[in-house]
This record gives C-alpha cells, structure tokens and sequence, in this order.
C-alpha cells in the first residue's frame, strides 16, 4: 500500500467526511425521512420485450393504505428522459423493451403495502421476439425496436490507408476481443426521498452526478419550471457512473405531487440489478499490421457495442471508445467502424472508464501479441511506438502536449526490472501446481466531456457573516473524496485552516453550475475555478481589512485563522481574526467571487467528443495461475499515473486502487449474465465482485507529477483511469504464466484448465 | 396475465419447541404450511429469491439434544458429538474439533463469511444436501443421528446423501465423527474452488483420505466431492479401482478419467460440467498426491 510522490506531509490528512463514512454517522439521502412519508415502488416489466395489451391498477388502488398509484397517463410532461436524447419512457404506454421497464409506480404508507399493490397491478402484455444479441439485432427483417431502427449511434475515423500499412506489413495479428456487462455495484442502491413544497414546487433529496442535469429532465417530465425544483443530491454511496441518468426520480416526483406527501424510495438489489446501467459489453474485432522493427503500419478496428433498450449516454460511449483506439501511439493508417447496437439486454450506459476500459483490453491484447510475433519485449515494443509530446491526439486533434505516456513506461519499465530481480529471489517459484507471470500495460484517457458537447464548469467563493470562507460547487460527492479536494485546494491557496472555510456541494438552490461530476472532471475543474477567483477573492479580503484596521492592505496577507501581517512576526495568532473581519461585512458590503467557464477543448478537433487533457497510467500485475482448476489470482498490481500534480494523496491513491480491484473484478469475475433478456445474476450471491482476498496485498500507485513545460492545466482527474489499462495487463500476465492468450472477459478458467497442459513433461508423481 | 410477484405481507408464527418430540409434532401439525429452521441463512436466501416463506417456522434453537460438543467412543472407536446446531464458526475455531476433526475446521472455515458462519448451523449445512462440510464429512466417514418422531437413528453420511427427499422431514440431531487417526500414515484434502476466493458460492468442493503402506499401497480410501449446484456424492468406484494398488503416475492418470466418468454434474450459467469434471478430478488426483508428490 505503497504511494510515491513528492508531496508534503501534511496532504495526507484524513478527508472531511472519512470519519462520519466510517463509523456509518453520516446520514445518506437514502437515510432520511420526513413526517408523513410515504414509500414508493416502481412496477418494472417482466418480458424483455413485449407490446403492452393493459394496465390495470384498479385493485391496487383499493389496497388499504395505498396512497398514490400512477401510470404513463400520470406523466404531465414528456413522457420520456435520457441524458442525450429522451427516448426512455418513464412509464411505459404501449410497448416494453427490457425487463427494467416501468410501467407504474405506488406510494403507500409501508413498503410492504406498496410492494403487495404491485402485485395487484394487472399487466396484459402480448410478447414479441426478444433481440437477445447485437448479431440479431443487425439482421435484415429484424423487429425494430426504436422508430429509427436498431441502431443507436455509428462512429468511426480514418487516417492513411490501412489496405496499404498491411501491405507493407511484416506481421498481421487479427483477433476479436469479447468483453462483458459490468455492474456499477455500488453499496447504496438508487434512493432517495422526493418532498412536495408549498407552491408547487419540489424537492428532490437523491444522489445523481449532475444535479442541474436532473433538474432540467425532471422539469421537463414534470412540466414545471427548473427554479421550481431543487435538487440535493450529496452525499451518495458509490455511483461510478451509475447513478448519473435519472433512475428513481421521475417516480418518487409523480407520486410524491399525486400524494401530496414525501415519497421514498429505495431499491432492492434485485430491483437496481433489473434497472439499473451496465456497462457496453463489445466485441472488438482487431486487425494489426507492423513492420520487421516493430513499427505499427496499420490498425483497423471494428467495435460493435450491446447498448440494451435505451440511448442514455451511449452515442458519447462509443465515440470515446473510438477516439482511443488507438491509445497511446503513433499509428499512421487507421480505420475505425463503431456501432452502438440496441437490444432487449437491460441498459448499457456510463460506467468508470467510459468505452476507454474496453477498447484498452483490444489495443494492449494486440500489442502483446504483435510484440510475441516479432521476438521483440513486450515494454520495448509500446516504446517504440509511443506518441511524443507534442504529437496530435488520436483524432488528429491539437492536444495539451504531454509526455506522459513515456513517463508511465518509463516508470513500469523501471518496476519490471525490480520486479524481475525479486521473482528470483523468491524461493515458492517453483511450487507445484502453480504458474507464474508477469504483465503489464499502458493507456492514455481523455478528461472532460469533449469537444462540441455543452461542458460548463465553474464555481464560487464567499466571505460568510460568521466569518468562512466558503466554497461552493454544483459537483457531487459520490465516494471519490471531492469534499478533500476542495479543502486541500483551499488550505493551499488561502494558507488558512480547516475550521476557516465551509463547503457547499450537491444543492442546486445554493451551490453555481459546475457541470457534472463525471469525466475524471471534478478535481480538474476545482483546481482551475480556484485560480480563477482566488486573487480577486484575496485582494477583496484584504481591502476589507484595510477598511476594518487602516492599516494598508499592501501591509496584509491571508493566512491561519485570518489577515497577517506581513512584516510582523508571526507571533501566532492573526492580526484580524475572520469572525471579526466578517464584522466589517455591513450591510451592503459583501464579498463573493464567481466564475464560469468551459472544459478546456481542443481548439481544432473536427470529430465530436475529442479530448484535449489525457491522463496516462501503466500497470503492472503479477498472477497466479492453477493449472489444476485454470484460476487466476492476482498477487501484485503496481500503477503509474501521469495527471499532473496529486491535490489529495490519499483520495489519488483510493482512486487508483479502488479502480483497480474494481477493473480486476471486470477481468476475473464479474459479469451480469443475459440469457434471452432476462438476468440470470440478479443479486450479489451469484454476481460476484471482488473481496479483500481477491484484492492483492501489495498495490503501489506512483503518481508521476511533472507535467510538460508551460502546461498549465493543473491537475488532472484520477476517477477512471485506475481501471483502464488492468485488464489486458492481467491477461498477459497470464499469456506469461501459462501460454494461453485470453481474449474474452471475465478470464475464463475453464478455457485455461483446456490450453493448460500441465502434463507435458511433468507427472504425477 | 402474467403476475409479477407476490409478497407476504403478514410475518410467519415462529414456534420454540423444547424438545425433538415437540418439534415433529408441530411440523405434522402444520404439514407443508411449516418449516423447520435453525440459522436460516440459506433459507433467507430464498426469500429473497421470491420463494415464499411458510406461515410456521419451527425454530430448532431451543433443543437440548441439539448442542453441544462432546468426544464419546461408540463400539470402541473415539468419536466426536457434534449437536447439529453447532454454529459453523464454533466447528472452525473449536479446540476439539480441530484436533478431532481438522477437514471439518478447514471446510468451515471455507463456507461464506464471518457474519454467516455466526448463525449458519452444521445441521443446516449438512440438511441443505449441498453444504461444502458434506464432502469433508464424506472423506472422514461420518453418522448422522436422525429423529424420525420415536427414536433417533444413525445413519452413514455416505447413505443419507442418496435417500429420497423423503427423509428431509427426519431431525437431524446430531453429527458423529470418528476421530482422525493420526498414526497411520493417512492423509486427508480437501479443497473449494469458488468463482472468487472467498465468501463464494462453490462451483465443486473436493474432499478426501487416502491411507497407504510403506511401500504406497493404498489400504484405504474415501473421495467425496459437490458443489453448490450439483449434489454431493461419493466416489465409490474410483475408490474400488485405486484401494489395494500401488500409486503411481498411471494409476492417477487411470484415476483421472475414473473420477470425470463417475462424477455427477451438471453444467449451470457459470461453468460447464466438463470443467467440473476435469477440476475435480485435478484436485482430488493432487490431494492423494499430497506430500507424496
């Protein structure tokens, strides 16, 4: 649990909310109640796909206790939501096109009676050919399950002549990379309590990663003005992606304004499973071509992507996904054909790594494989074809220049060697039954939402009444140490103490538009609101405490517990506390600092969605492997991340290995298994995430700090790309352990135990 | 109409009967309308899964017959009394057991998690006829002491995992475990393979004892497998083909392939019964190997 960086002391101080997440203190949206709530369930389909004959919710109504039942007719205004285009019903009105359909919701006065009327809930349905895979989704006459066909989104991009880079090619590596449907599997399901307001209004009390975002679907649900709901959407128990589009909302509003009474609602796991996003399982289809000295000449990719019933953020997932086909390197011919394919399997949406994780596996599957071809180490053989600093991005955009990806290489390279030096030490190597490797890989992913798309950032800071400082963001805290990285962004700007500032997130009523707490965007754009305000913040602190004392303001600084004197010696205490400063604050006089701004985009990206800041990591894994059973046990992991300078230590480092035990569940374990619409793995007994066994005892992040000269885009967010480059550096770990290339997520013991042939020149005894 | 599930909203009668006769009595009372219960952690499960909670629950907590560890010989051989509902941390942390019985410690201690493991009973594992204790019972030839509304029976392990379901409403009171014998040059395994490498559900559990000569000949052997969707069995017939043989590599090769034929499995959504087959077979093949190897 090693951390290298550079950075003082004093960072590592405990986050702001770590003791009340700890010790279960804290309160979650999903915690709260209010007089007179009422509980709230949602009525999903059960047919993966079907037209809807009736809805009958008579005897429901009649349930003693039942005080609100609400169908599509319920549904005031557009009947419909998506983060990119709103073609999810709230509540279905003719047809349902996955088994987490809502077709009607009840609040009652107990859960137990709101989940019996359920039950009383007559639906006819008249069922229809389930589109169980992406392969019948495409086939000529297949039913349509959008007006527009079965087809969400195409993207693609192309550069040179791929035909011609194979011509010329000495090596030709063709594969197709399977990779499956991630859970988020956050602790705390989708919840929340939704209150009514005097006038009409609401309140809307759940976690999302954009409260603006909800604000604006809800209103447009709802038809009622965004100023008349505030959303609160902080703290949440995990989201990762997950909790970003609407889910309980729309439901708990339309019951809570039918009942006139708070709602609650709370999901089961097996209702989140049913529900709830997954991420896009793809098969990528690769084909690679190099030369003799290990040149990449030609690269062509075909992704086709499952996105289940709906669009949700799906478009923007596969264009990422293309943008980072070709990750880190130089490749001078491309063609890139994605597909974004509607099924009746659940619905695919955003999930931690975005497009980035799946297509990584691919890219680095076949860098392994080309580097095995050639004879050429496999670490010598990504160096050789690693981007220079100022090189365009992957879509032939101006990017900030880097140089990253040669840090992370260098610093894996580095480990490699040391790692080597250790295996042989090791004296267990040779322990029967047992197999060995090593593995690494790199990744470049993109921050923020990209160019053409509305990425507004922004926040501000206020002098208080009672003397705080005080920030405020539209950014959420789902987990990832947000309300760290304000704090130590704070204490290093102002050189002020804990207890002089206060924080506000996560309430659309108080806090400015920050955009959305995605993207790997939160810290980034923090760091960057910061320097935006803080030297008018100061200069106006200080000329009201000019205004207070008459000493000169060129005389004063900020510092601990207030306004120093520069020139005097600091006998520890401040020559004008902040309480009292905030005296000065009369009447008209107040200070508030704001600022709004855009994402940083690439001033000449032509493909929408490319990215301008990259951050960069490689991994490097150890396994296990049991040539009895084929298992796989991860016995190391070592990351090296390249995004700028480290604003909260221990938030950077949970971050990278919280990532990456999340991406070794992706590779070894999990998978939300589908069979002909239905999920067969609908609770944690049987989809299984990893434990602190599965986890390995030794993980080490090194943050590689430097950024290149002049850049001046601060820090970089660290939210996903912990998670991106893990999975192919496990499986080629295993390559090395056992000689079995893997090609298809979650690593399947079972194809190990049959390419294993542990016999050969071994015995029994 | 297709119904989409049904909740009880009412919570079942929990009965405390006192004593074996008082517990059958009340399941005859209720027929199918009760179930007995102990930990309820599997049964709980269930219920989750939609499977309707009975309106009676016998809880077997109360009976005296039922607890307890105690080391008693029966015809002359040392066995240790294990009251079926023993917890299954109390079978992995106790000092008895461990000398006693140490496969039993071992699997308890592979059987989900520590908060589990508190309430889940040996009883229960055993009952639920997919327990991962079972093939550690198996490989050191344990008795069940069932009550059948008179009297309490023993019945071999091996036996009672092919009766009918029809036994499923006999008590099962207590486990008999004959104490390992530590001079004889036997050897005991066993091994889970889960999905992940703890707190899974078992995709085959494999346990064993395998007793041989100076000279490597096999004088006695018993190798159990199950696993969560596939019922425990005994390898009778591997047994017959290896016991009296010397071991060797082509002996264990011939095992190999005895093993995958015998072995009952089948293929669920996350492994093929093929994989389980030749998984088993591997595991067990390694543990007669053991330290031989």
């Amino acid at each position: 649990m090693l951390m290298n960086t550079s950075l003082k002391e004093w960072k590592g101080k405990i986050r702001p909310d770590g003791p009340g997440k700890v010790t279960g203190g804290i309160k979650y949206l999903t915690d709260l109640t209010f007089p007179n709530m009422l509980y709230g369930k949602i009525l999903r389909s059960s047919e993966p796909h079907a037209e809807i004959v009736s809805i009958s919710t008579d005897l429901a109504r009649k349930l003693p206790g039942v005080r609100a039942v609400v169908t599509y007719k319920d549904v005031p205004g557009l009947n419909g939501y998506g983060i990119i285009f709103p073609d999810q019903p709230v509540l279905c009105k003719d047809k349902v096109r996955y088994v987490g359909d809502a077709l009607a919701a009840v609040a009652a006065d107990t859960e137990e009676i709101a989940e019996k009327a359920l039950g009383l809930i007559e639906v006819n349905y008249r069922r229809l050919p389930v589109i169980d895979s992406t392969e019948k989704a495409l086939e000529p006459g297949a039913p349509l399950l959008h007006p527009d066909g079965n087809i969400l989104h195409r993207a693609g991009y192309s550069i040179g002549n791929v035909e011609d880079g194979f011509q010329k090619s000495f090596v030709i590596i063709e594969e197709t990379y399977d990779v499956p449907r991630q859970m988020h599997a956050y602790m705390e399901t989708e919840g929340g309590v939704i209150v009514p307001e005097p006038g009409g209004k609401i309140t809307v009390y759940a976690g999302t990663q954009h409260g603006f975002k909800d604000r604006f679907q809800l209103s447009r649900i709802l038809n009622i003005p965004e100023k008349d709901i505030r959303i609160v959407s902080s703290p949440m128990g995990g989201s990762f992606g997950g909790k970003d589009e609407l889910n309980i909302q729309p439901y708990g509003a339309l019951l809570a304004l039918a009942a006139n009474c708070p709602v609650k609602i709370h999901q089961s796991r097996q209702e989140s499973v049913k529900a709830g996003l997954k991420r896009h399982p793809m098969k990528i289809t690769v084909k690679t071509g190099a030369d003799k000295n290990g040149k990449i000449l030609a690269h062509k990719v075909k992704i086709i992507a499952d996105t289940g019933a709906y669009a949700t953020l799906g478009p923007a997932i596969l264009d990422f996904a293309v943008e980072h086909v070709s990750g880190p390197y130089k490749i001078p011919n491309m063609e890139t054909e994605g597909l974004s394919v509607f099924t009746n399997n659940g619905v695919a949406g955003e999930f931690r790594g975005f497009g980035g994780n799946q297509i990584t596996f691919a890219l680095e599957g076949q860098m392994d494989r080309l580097a095995e071809k050639l004879q050429i180490d496999y670490l010598e053989f990504r160096r050789l074809n690693l981007r220079e600093a100022e090189d365009p991005g992957p879509l032939g955009q101006r990017i900030a220049p880097t140089n990253g990806a040669t840090h992370v290489l260098e610093a894996i390279q580095k480990s490699f060697f040391k790692r080597a030096d250790l295996r042989n030490e090791k004296g267990d190597l040779n322990e029967r039954w047992k197999a060995r490797g090593t593995g690494a890989a790199i990744t470049m992913h993109g921050g923020g939402l990209g160019a053409g798309r509305m990425d507004p950032a922004g926040g501000r800071l206020s002098f208080t009444k009672d003397g705080k400082i005080a920030a405020a963001f539209g950014f959420e805290e789902c987990g990832q140490g947000l309300l760290s990285v304000i704090e130590t962004i704070l204490l290093e700007e102002f050189n002020c103490l804990d207890k002089d500032i206060s924080i506000v997130i996560g309430d659309t009523d108080l806090v400015p538009v920050s955009g959305s707490s995605t993207a790997s965007r939160a810290t980034s754009m923090v760091w960057h609101s910061l320097q935006k305000m803080k030297d008018s913040f100061r200069s106006q602190m200080i000329d009201l405490a000019e205004l207070a004392t008459g000493t000169p303001a060129n005389r004063m600084e900020m510092g601990p517990g207030g306004i120093w004197l520069k020139d005097a010696q600091q006998s520890g205490e401040a020559y004008l506390s902040f309480a009292d400063l905030a005296s000065a604050l009369v009447q008209d006089r107040s200070i508030s600092v704001q600022t709004s701004f855009d994402f940083p985009v690439s001033p000449d990206a032509t493909v929408a969605g490319s990215h301008f800041l990259y951050a960069f990591a490689a991994v490097i894994v150890e396994v296990e492997v049991d040539i009895l059973t084929g298992r796989v046990k991860v016995t190391g992991m070592e990351q090296a991340v390249s995004a700028g300078p480290v604003v909260s230590p221990m938030g950077y480092r949970g971050q990278i290995e919280g990532g990456g035990a999340m991406a070794l569940g992706y590779t070894l374990m999990e998978h939300s298994i589908i069979e002909k619409g239905i999920y067969l793995n609908d609770n944690f007994d049987t989809y299984l995430i990893p434990t602190i066994f599965d986890v390995p005892f030794e993980m080490i992040t090194e943050a590689v700090e430097e950024l290149y000269e002049g850049d001046e885009f601060g820090p970089r967010g660290v939210g996903e790309i912990g998670t991106v480059a893990v999975a192919p550096a496990i499986a080629q770990a295993i390559y090395n352990a056992t000689g079995c290339w893997i090609n298809k997520l979650p690593v399947s013991p079972e194809l190990i135990l049959e390419k294993v042939s542990f016999m050969e020149g071994d015995k029994w005894m | 109409m297709i119904r989409q599930g049904t909740v009880m909203i009412d919570s079942p009668a929990i009965w405390m009967p006192e004593n074996l006769a008082d517990a059958w009595q009340l399941k005859h009372r209720f027929g199918p309308d009760a179930q007995y219960i102990a930990g309820g952690t599997l049964m709980q499960t269930h219920w989750q899964k939609g499977i309707e909670c009975p309106a009676n629950l016998i809880s077997l907590e109360r009976i005296k017959e039922m607890q307890g560890i105690i080391k008693s010989p029966i015809h002359g051989q040392a066995v240790t009394r294990i009251g079926a509902l023993t917890s299954l941390d109390v079978c992995r942390q106790h000092s008895e057991i461990a000398v006693s019985a140490p496969l039993l410690t071992e699997a308890a201690g592979s059987i989900a998690a520590p908060a589990v493991r508190n309430k889940a009973t040996i009883g229960g594992n055993i009952a639920n006829r997919f327990g991962d204790s079972i093939p550690a019972l198996l490989a050191m030839d344990a008795s069940l002491a069932l009550f059948d509304g008179k009297e309490i029976l023993l019945t071999l392990l091996s036996d009672y995992i092919r009766m009918e379901s029809s036994i499923k409403n006999l008590i099962l009171v207590y486990v008999l475990v004959p104490e390992t014998d530590g001079v004889n040059n036997g050897q005991y395994f066993y091994k889970k393979l889960g999905h992940r490498e703890a707190f899974s559900p078992s995709i085959l559990t494999v346990a064993g004892y395998c007793r041989t000569s100076e000279q490597n000949e096999i004088l006695e052997i018993r190798l159990a497998a199950s696993g969560s969707t596939s019922p425990p069995q005994r390898f009778i017939h591997t047994e017959q083909v290896l016991n009296g043989c010397i071991l060797s590599h082509e002996l264990l090769t011939k095992a190999i392939q005895t093993i995958k034929d015998e072995m009952n499995v089948n293929t669920d959504p996350f492994s093929s019964a093929g994989y389980k087959k030749a998984a088993a077979a591997n595991l067990i093949v390694s543990g007669i190997v053991g330290k031989a190897g």
